[in-house]
């Protein structure tokens, strides 16, 4: 552990109220470490000064927290001899064992990051070893077995840390299995509970209610479809309302992997494999976060906007005490305002265009609060060696290149990036979706008819079939849940116009300035009823 | 004042309004105000997503400003309080005359201040506790 020991828990907040759960202690390489039940590994860790939680494969450099979420394994170490935990996925109990992996001594003090300053001096690319240490032949054994010492990930697990695992399968059908527990899943859950038999919702976290869970603010939107409340309480009172429904169940840390033929879902919850046979399948995935490519990127302390909104609302966890956050969309600027209300302090938001992303109300609130939008700028390095102590900014010209001369250095320990999302579409097109890159809605989508039915019985809603707001996703849950049920001869009175008042809810919501893009996007992805096609992958 | 200039879409502060005094068209219109229907209630005020909605009153020469407050911590009647403008920057002092506690209105508080006259259109957020 490093020597910044200080409690980075948050006590009071004006918004929040945190459940911690009863202290428990666990060892790091170990030292043992003060946490609370309902903490994860990585989030106690980070609460107690930890910042560099991995080295990176092949130049050991150093990794911090980035995503929160159990997306981007720089947060993997070795849990009670079990190698490759995803530590932000965890919860921590009472003596657990943790240690970081594959450096030596420590990933602090890692002496194999002499293998960054050797690839900077031999221009080492990928996998270089394979080209040039291949001579003289009588050692290449020996280059061998040096060179995995260097690299991988983990070690083999002793047997008595595997002993006590014991696989199982379960096998289960449904008349609806939801894929997602964010805001289109869980209102999909919702509609399609009340008129199906049997529905099974599925989320690869602890808890319900996807992003809407780390929302402070207040939602824009429908007043008669939650706005004016708080993301937090949407989920809160969304996941009451799924917990009075007996005939559906939520599996929660359920990984969902693969869907198969004649709609079989394929998850796995721990140990436990799940086999679900569904009639119809919703897809709520929601979207992964992207990146942005400057020097140094990798550094503990450039973090993602959820990563951050994970730590700072989840956790109850100060993520830094100067952020620089970069790009002023609404995710930039509604981070900007939760880090001010968590104590944070916010240097400046950069937005590379010449404009601010993001309604101009979100800006408002932080503009008066002193913080300076710097539009056409954008981050072009981060400062420090093992976690960040600045950051270089700059002015870009119209081609988004740096201007020289313009640069200059901010005082900052975090770096935010809330450069937008991109839909998280893999299992839509293992599910027979058509794919098409619409670059409107943020990437890969795929193709839809108008009540977002993908291929036969499979459906999309949400940030999925493209990036937009919880409120649509909101309503573009009901829709599936509702038009899937009415499918399967489950329908409730009234069923058909609702549908259609919603669609044209929808289209109203989307008919502002805003929209535009949404419905530029969208044009060529609608397809005819009869156009979809309901191909599966065939086993051969 | 609602200071709400941008169609997007939203429509909880004409909902929340009971004597309709809001008029919006569709949910991406920019709302307005009908002040002769208005009582200056600040239900709008309390449900208002952007925080944009303030209400400005001036007696005897003196401007009292109503604002939204979403951090700690929290004034109290009485207390002298920084008054900002948008950009943040300092205006001066201004006194706290009335507070609807954050408790009341799910962590949002409504804080009146008292100020001179001419900051009226200018003070719109508060720091507390310097």
């Amino acid at each position: 552990m490093e020597a910044n020991s200080t409690d980075g828990r948050i006590t009071e907040h004006p918004i929040f109220k945190f459940d911690r759960g009863k202290e428990v202690s666990f060892y790091f390489e170990g030292k043992p470490v003060k946490a609370y039940a309902n903490e994860t590994i990585a989030a106690a860790l980070y609460a107690n000064g930890l910042r560099i939680f991995s080295r990176s494969m092949k130049y050991h450099r150093p990794r911090g927290f980035f995503c929160g979420i159990g997306r981007c394994s720089a947060c993997m170490m070795t849990v009670d001899g079990i190698p490759n935990v995803r530590t932000c996925m965890v919860n921590v109990q009472e003596g657990m064992r943790v240690s970081r992996q594959n450096a030596f001594p420590n990933a602090d003090h890692d002496m194999l990051s002499v293998m960054d300053i050797l690839g900077f001096y031999f221009s080492l690319a990928s996998g270089f070893y394979h080209h040039k240490m291949i001579h003289p032949t009588f050692l290449r054994r020996t280059y061998l077995k040096i060179l995995t010492a260097f690299i991988g990930l983990g070690k083999l697990p002793p047997k008595e840390s595997v002993s006590g695992l014991r696989g199982s399968k379960v096998s289960e059908e449904a008349d609806v299995v939801i894929i997602g527990g964010g805001p289109a899943g869980l209102t999909a859950a919702l509609e399609a509970g009340k008129r199906c038999k049997k529905v099974i919702l599925l989320d690869d976290k602890k808890m319900l209610g996807g992003q809407l869970v780390k929302q402070t603010h207040r939602f824009f939107g429908d007043a008669r479809h939650h706005a004016g409340v708080r993301g937090i309480r949407i989920a809160e009172k969304l996941t009451k309302q799924i917990g009075e429904l007996r005939n559906v169940t939520p599996y929660l840390g359920t990984t969902v992997f693969g869907i198969y033929e004649d709609r079989t879902v394929a998850a796995a919850q721990g140990d436990r494999l799940l086999k679900l046979h569904a009639k119809k399948i919703i897809i709520a995935t929601g979207a992964y976060e992207r990146t942005l490519v400057f020097e140094n990127n990798d550094l503990p302390g450039v973090y993602g906007a959820g990563g951050v909104q994970t730590i700072m609302n989840t956790y109850a966890i100060k993520p830094g005490m100067r952020a620089l956050v970069v790009g002023s969309g609404n995710v930039g600027l509604i981070l900007s305002y939760q880090l001010l209300q968590s104590g944070v302090k916010v240097v400046a938001i950069v937005e590379a265009l010449p404009k601010i992303g993001g309604y101009l109300v979100h800006a408002a609130k932080i503009r008066r609060q002193g913080v300076e939008i710097l539009t056409s700028h954008t981050v072009v390095k981060a400062v420090g060696r093992k976690r960040v102590t600045g950051a270089v900014i700059a002015r870009i010209d119209d081609g988004f290149k740096p201007i020289q001369g313009t640069e200059r250095q901010l005082d900052c320990d975090l770096i935010c990036i809330a450069v937008g999302l991109t839909p998280t579409y893999e299992l839509a097109t293992q599910a027979g979706g058509q794919e098409a890159f619409v670059s409107e809605l943020g990437g890969f989508v795929v193709r839809r008819t108008k009540f977002m039915e993908i291929s036969d019985g499979v459906y999309v809603a949400g940030d999925v079939s493209g990036i937009e707001e919880a409120t649509t996703a909101m309503l573009a849950g009901q829709i599936v849940g509702v038009h899937s049920s009415l499918k399967l001869g489950y329908g409730l009175p009234g069923d058909e116009k609702q549908l259609e008042a919603w669609v044209k809810r929808l289209d109203e919501e989307r008919s502002g300035p805003f929209g535009e893009k949404i419905r530029r996007g969208l044009g060529s992805l609608i397809i005819p009823e009869e156009d979809k096609i309901g191909v599966y992958p065939t086993v051969s | 004042m609602i200071e709400c200039v941008q169609q997007i879409p939203c429509n909880s502060c004409a909902l929340a309004c009971k004597l309709n005094a809001i008029h919006m068209e569709n949910v991406n219109d920019i709302p307005k105000i009908d002040y002769d229907k208005c009582t200056g209630c600040m239900a709008c005020a309390m449900t208002c997503p952007g925080l944009a909605i303030f209400l400005l009153r001036s007696e005897t020469s003196r401007g009292y400003v109503t604002l939204p407050y979403e951090f700690l911590p929290t004034p109290d009647a009485g207390q002298q309080v920084t008054a900002l403008n948008r950009e943040g920057k300092v205006l001066g002092r201004g006194k706290v005359t009335r507070i609807l506690p954050p408790k009341r209105n799910d962590g949002t508080a409504l804080v009146t201040i008292e100020v001179p006259e001419e900051w009226l259109l200018e003070a719109r957020a508060i720091r507390v506790g310097e």
